[in-house]
């Protein structure tokens, strides 16, 4: 009579933690050349990453490298009236320059406005060319004093006019440079003259460029209290400002109370969003790519151990009935494969983060900045691409785990 | 070991194909039992349900009076592991480990101690299968027989009470064929229990005792 034994008394099978980090690192050195270009796609995808991470760190970091000065100090006064609109009388003060002066941070302003000369144009010479034109019809600008300063013009030649001929209402004028050129001006010292209209005016100056109001280049700017008298300008038509670096936000806040105590609200200051935040702006949506992009390799790189993983295993079916045969159970079989593809997305992680590092102190070389990486990116970099490893090696190790070691070992 | 009206049916409801039929055989300690029979004979399927690679259909198979059927695949891993060495007619030998590294194999899935002291266990087996001199080759460069006694030492390394060797001889010439089956003699002498498959007479000649196996059927030759 038999009798069996409990099976109870039938120990498992069991394998030391070295001997299968042994046995998958065998595995994987087997073909090197084949590991390599498998771990390539995780590699791309964790530099990238980890590139991505460190370059937003260290731009941020920045304080405030390359500041647009010229952005970050301009505030423009208007009233809420639609454009193209006249301003009522009054509805930006004639001294608005000289109050504004008196605010703390405001480093120079300025009247501007557009002069309705009608179907007047502006000639030097009183003779009709038929030959050519000597007429044109050219914007006609009052400006007071200050806004030479406040718009960073620059001279050519000649002066701008200042407060006396502005009081006096002299007929005087300084040309942008394209005006300049279409009437034929090159300098001044022959105190050439041109008309607007019937009215003669002296040219005592020609500007060279201007830094804002782009307007000025192709225009006759005359002074505002000409314009106040020739063409009845009722009020100026803005306010153009530079102030200290940093100072707009607060300027912003105090300009209209201080050019209309009696309706602020009809007032409108526009300044330009403050360069830092628009940065940000462009950094994260950029991230936001190659964030992207990290992710997309790092699929690809995970598809790509998944791919080799599969070939192994049907490659190696022999072997794997061989090791069933000598002990190993199903899940002796899934440990190694899981730690063999686990081991390629690891590598791959340690491999992307240097080079995710190498990047940015590259890129922070360049532009002298500081490389600044948050500890735990390049520290993280290998598990991910670990986890990406052994998520891509568990459908090829439950493979390998589910061959009959009768039909692995007959394979070959 | 002992089987009982063991069967074996391969495939699903349609196209069943029965590899053993009702076989009883019992295998005693210290025997040499050589199995015969022509290719789907059902020869190989006997030696897998033997070696606990595959389990029957019906009957009962017992292993030093545990039965199989009723353990889990991790117990009959540990089985195979600490008590049957396998010997394949293509030696199964992994060809991007050496010769000593292969032999070490064995010890991967019993927690034998690792380092120096399995790689002296492996060289002592190799010495016994006459191959310490080959120890740091590849596969690759040996000769059939020589794979072949690397197979048998790779077997022998964990000291199995039972080897089973699948056509041992196969792929072998019949001067490299004494050999093993000199070595395989050699070791039976010191006790171990071997069952081998093969469809060579002369081969199963060597053995202390036959059975033929035809169409999943067994007959006992009695001398």
């Amino acid at each position: 009579m038999i009798v069996a034994a409990p099976p109870e008394s039938v120990a498992p099978s069991s394998m030391a933690v070295r001997d299968l980090g042994n046995e998958a690192l065998a595995g994987l050195f087997a073909r090197p050349g084949r590991t390599v270009l498998t771990c390539l796609g995780t590699v791309v995808g964790l530099a990238a990453l980890v590139a991505t991470l460190g370059l937003s760190r260290t731009a941020g970091n920045q304080i405030v490298g390359r500041f647009d000065a010229l952005a970050a100090t301009e505030i423009q006064v208007k009233t809420k009236l639609p454009p193209g609109t006249p301003n009522p009388p009054d509805a930006i003060p004639w001294d608005a320059p000289t109050r504004l002066q008196r605010l703390h941070g405001v480093a120079a302003a300025g009247n501007l406005s557009t002069v309705n000369v009608g179907d007047q144009l502006v000639t030097t010479s009183p003779v009709r060319d038929p030959q050519g034109r000597t007429a044109f019809k050219l914007t006609v600008l009052a400006a007071s004093p200050g806004l030479f300063d406040a718009a960073r013009t620059t001279l050519r030649t000649g002066r701008t006019f200042d407060e006396g001929h502005s009081q006096r209402a002299d007929r005087v004028a300084v040309l942008g440079p394209s005006a300049a050129q279409r009437l034929g001006i090159t300098t001044v010292d022959s105190l050439p003259a041109l008309r607007i209209g019937d009215q003669l005016y002296l040219v005592i100056g020609i500007l060279d460029s201007a830094a804002r109001q782009a307007d000025l280049l192709g225009a006759v700017i005359i002074p505002e209290g000409t314009a106040q008298q020739e063409f009845r300008l009722a009020s100026p038509e803005l306010v153009e400002i530079e102030t200290d670096i940093g100072a707009t936000t607060l300027i912003a806040n105090q300009v209209r109370d201080a050019l209309r105590p009696d309706d602020p609200n009809t007032l409108r200051v526009a300044f330009p969003p403050e360069p830092k935040r628009v940065r940000e702006q462009v950094r994260s949506d950029l991230d936001v790519l190659f964030l992207m992009l990290g992710g997309v390799s790092l699929l690809v790189g995970a598809i790509g151990i998944a791919n080799v993983t599969l070939v192994s295993v049907i490659e190696r079916t022999g072997e794997i009935g061989v090791r069933r045969a000598l002990g190993a159970s199903r899940r002796h079989i899934a440990q190694q494969f899981l730690v063999e593809s686990g081991a390629m997305g690891f590598v791959g992680g340690i491999l992307g983060a240097s080079l995710g590092i190498l990047v940015i102190v590259a890129v922070s070389a360049h532009n002298t900045w500081t490389p600044v990486l948050d500890p735990y990116v390049p520290l993280l970099a290998p598990l991910v691409g670990g986890l990406t490893g052994l998520v891509s090696g568990t459908y090829p190790a439950l493979r390998a785990a589910s061959l009959e070691p009768v039909d692995a070992l007959r394979a070959t | 070991m002992e089987l009982l009206g063991v069967s074996r049916r391969y495939g699903s409801n349609s196209g069943q194909v029965d590899a053993l039929v009702d076989v009883d055989l019992q295998v005693s300690d210290g025997d040499w039992l050589a199995i015969v029979g022509p290719s789907g004979s059902g020869k190989s399927t006997l030696l897998n349900i033997v070696g606990c690679l595959d389990v029957q259909t019906s009957g009962i198979y017992l292993f030093r009076g545990i039965d199989v059927a009723t353990l889990s695949d991790r117990e009959r891993a540990g089985l195979r592991s600490r008590e049957i060495g396998f010997v394949f007619q293509s030696f199964h030998l992994l060809e991007y480990r050496t010769v000593v590294e292969n032999v070490m194999l064995s010890d991967v899935y019993r927690r034998a101690p690792l380092g120096p002291r399995r790689r002296a266990r492996a060289a002592a087996v190799l010495e016994q299968v006459g191959l310490a001199h080959r120890a740091d080759f590849r596969p690759g460069k040996l000769s059939g027989g020589e794979r072949q006694r690397v197979a048998i030492a790779r077997a022998l390394l964990g000291s199995p009470e039972l080897l089973l060797c699948d056509e041992p001889t196969g792929n072998l010439d019949s001067a490299t064929t004494q050999t093993i089956l000199d070595l395989i003699a050699e070791l039976n002498a010191d006790g171990v229990t071997v069952v081998m498959i093969t469809h060579e007479p002369d081969v199963a000649a060597r053995a202390g005792r036959r059975v033929h196996i035809t169409d999943g059927r067994l007959h006992e030759e009695f001398r």
